[in-house]
């Protein structure tokens, strides 16, 4: 089984330059929880996905120590840290560095890839331009086909 | 240049070449054989940090140290001038017994939410934060690996540490609370937190493994109790052991009680790094004595102070203080401990000058954000959360605080050895 049998065509892509606020208003529109971040020119220059926006407003000792942010939380802390990240650009906490896959690659080899990763949104490349992404969904679709689950 | 090659790296090749150009070689000596025998006369000491390393990193794990913390600050009800003055005697305290970079590592994440939480200004928190647990280390015998190596090497005990250098810590203590106070006033005037907004704040959700809060905060405990009556013990059973043996069999029972993973131990917990610093600079620093270079230095220092007691004393007080800002203070510790042994076999009163190393090398590695390990530690966990200390804003605050301690101490010295001695 390779990407170009699971892979999802229909992408929602979003400018580096909008605000976190709307890049998650969009994310709860479409029902993506990551999806792929584009400069002016059309290229790929990120991935944004639910991860990257909390990991902005958690502070990273919480982060490190969950007790602590169980032991010193501030009432209205968790709202006030968003109000802060809110207009935030999308650029500033986008993910820069993440994997990419081509249609010809083998679902195993993204499989072994999301286990080594909190991110669950990898683009799929063709020809220097993104042509689709490959979720959790996309996995659950090649597990089902494995399994030969008929929805 | 110092920055960019580590220091490991370069006590460690100069330690070889040394070696290789036989600078170590004696009548009947190889040269590598006697280069070594620098480390392994220092085995306790390196057997003490590692110990302690081990043994401070399972136990911090219980999160108790957290949980004593939060509990300050709800106690002192958030308000930043009282807040400064709680958190700085926390950090002294816990320096004594863990020594100062564990007492960072577990502060400064609980002092980085607060002052993202209640908007407290970092600067006055920070250098409060670094000065007490350096000057903290100079307390006890084991409260900082330069000041147990210091003790060991020229035999001072626990009792005598505490009464002459840890009596002095607890003066420099409050002249810095004294000075943060007056140079930070308008600073933590100018930030108001209610109590209501740390009233919610729960102390004991800190805690992250009971277990090791109920076995291993009183191991540490039994382990410290231990190395302050060893004298005791020794004396009055005729067993003889020192702190090494204690802190790596209490770090053993400690792996053995909480199931950790040994190589876990060895990988995460262990800063091998600080254990190869030290052993090259043993080498190093051998390599000095045995060329005849300390005893040199310890002969331009009585040459400065013209043989005179007073003088020698305010030379290595003051310059241990200036020189620790801006140099790395255990090399330095290390060379000076040589050369004062160097000046004391030639006959020469070196006894107030052990507190003056020490309480100098201590308090002046609080004066820049390089003095010490500890601030690089505790400024690179800030820089993390996007808090950036400027190099000359933070020396404009401390290096002045170094000169009046620095001064403090002599004086006291003086009082003590100068006047009352005579």
């Amino acid at each position: 089984m390779l990407v170009k049998d699971i892979y999802n065509k229909h992408l929602i892509p979003i400018s580096e330059d909008i605000t976190i606020k709307e890049a998650l208003a969009l994310m709860i529109k479409s029902h993506f929880n990551g999806v792929v971040v584009l400069n002016h020119k059309e290229e790929l220059v990120g991935i944004l996905c639910i991860q990257d926006i909390v990991a902005s407003i958690v502070p990273i000792e919480m982060q490190e120590n969950v007790n602590l942010a169980e032991a010193m939380y501030k009432e209205h802390f968790f709202q006030d840290m968003c109000a802060k990240v809110k207009n935030k650009k999308v650029k500033d906490i986008m993910r820069k560095e993440f994997f990419k896959v081509t249609l010809a690659m083998s679902v195993m080899a993204v499989a072994a890839e999301f286990l080594n990763t909190d991110l669950f949104v990898f683009p799929v490349m063709e020809e220097n331009k993104v042509i689709g992404i490959v979720t959790r969904s996309e996995l659950k679709k090649a597990l089902a086909l494995g399994m030969e689950i008929t929805p | 240049m110092a920055e960019k090659v580590n220091k490991v790296l370069v006590v460690g090749i100069t330690g070889f070449l040394l070696i290789f150009l036989q600078v170590f070689r004696a009548t009947g000596i190889d040269s590598q054989d006697q280069a070594f025998s620098f480390v392994s006369r220092n085995l306790d000491v390196l057997g003490f940090i590692i110990g302690m390393m081990v043994l401070v990193g399972v136990v911090r794990e219980s999160g108790f140290f957290e949980a004593i913390a939060i509990w300050l600050v709800k106690k002192v009800k958030g308000n930043p001038q009282i807040l400064l003055i709680a958190l700085g005697y926390l950090a002294l305290v816990m320096t004594m017994f863990l020594s100062n970079i564990p007492t960072i590592l577990i502060l400064t994440p609980v002092l980085l939410v607060l002052i993202n939480e209640l908007k407290l200004p970092y600067l006055p928190f920070f250098i409060t934060l670094i000065t007490m647990a350096n000057i903290g280390g100079a307390t006890t015998p084991i409260s900082d690996p330069t000041t147990y190596y210091q003790a060991k090497t020229v035999g001072l005990s626990f009792v005598e540490v505490v009464t002459n250098s840890g009596l002095i810590v607890i003066i420099l203590s409050i002249v810095s609370t004294i000075y943060m106070q007056v140079v930070f006033r308008k600073q933590l005037k100018s930030v108001k937190v209610k109590a209501k907004e740390v009233a919610a704040y729960k102390p004991s959700s800190a805690i992250k493994n009971r277990k090791i809060l109920y076995m291993g905060v009183p191991l540490l405990v039994i382990t410290i109790a231990l190395m302050l009556s060893k004298d005791f013990i020794v004396h009055a059973t005729g067993i003889s052991f020192d702190n090494a043996s204690i802190a790596l069999f209490a770090s053993c029972i400690a792996i053995l009680l909480f199931d950790r993973d040994v190589k876990d131990i060895f990988q995460h917990i262990i800063d091998w790094e600080i254990i190869f610093f030290f052993m090259g600079l043993f080498i190093v620093i051998g390599s000095l004595e045995q060329t005849g270079v300390v005893k040199a230095l310890g002969g331009l220092l009585l040459y400065w102070s013209q043989g005179n007691n007073t003088a020698l004393e305010f030379l290595v007080t003051m310059g241990s203080s200036v020189l620790s800002v801006f140099i790395d203070n255990v090399p330095y510790n290390i060379t000076m401990v040589s050369a004062i042994q160097a000046m004391a076999k030639v006959g020469v009163y070196v006894y107030p000058l052990w507190w003056a190393l020490n309480l100098g090398t201590s308090l002046g590695g609080a004066g820049s954000p390089i003095g010490a390990a500890c601030n690089v530690v505790a400024l690179g966990q800030a820089e993390k959360e996007k808090v950036h200390i400027k190099f000359l804003k933070y020396l404009a605050y401390g290096f002045p605080l170094v000169i009046i301690n620095g001064l403090v101490t002599f004086g006291v010295l003086y009082i003590r050895y100068g006047l009352l001695h005579h």
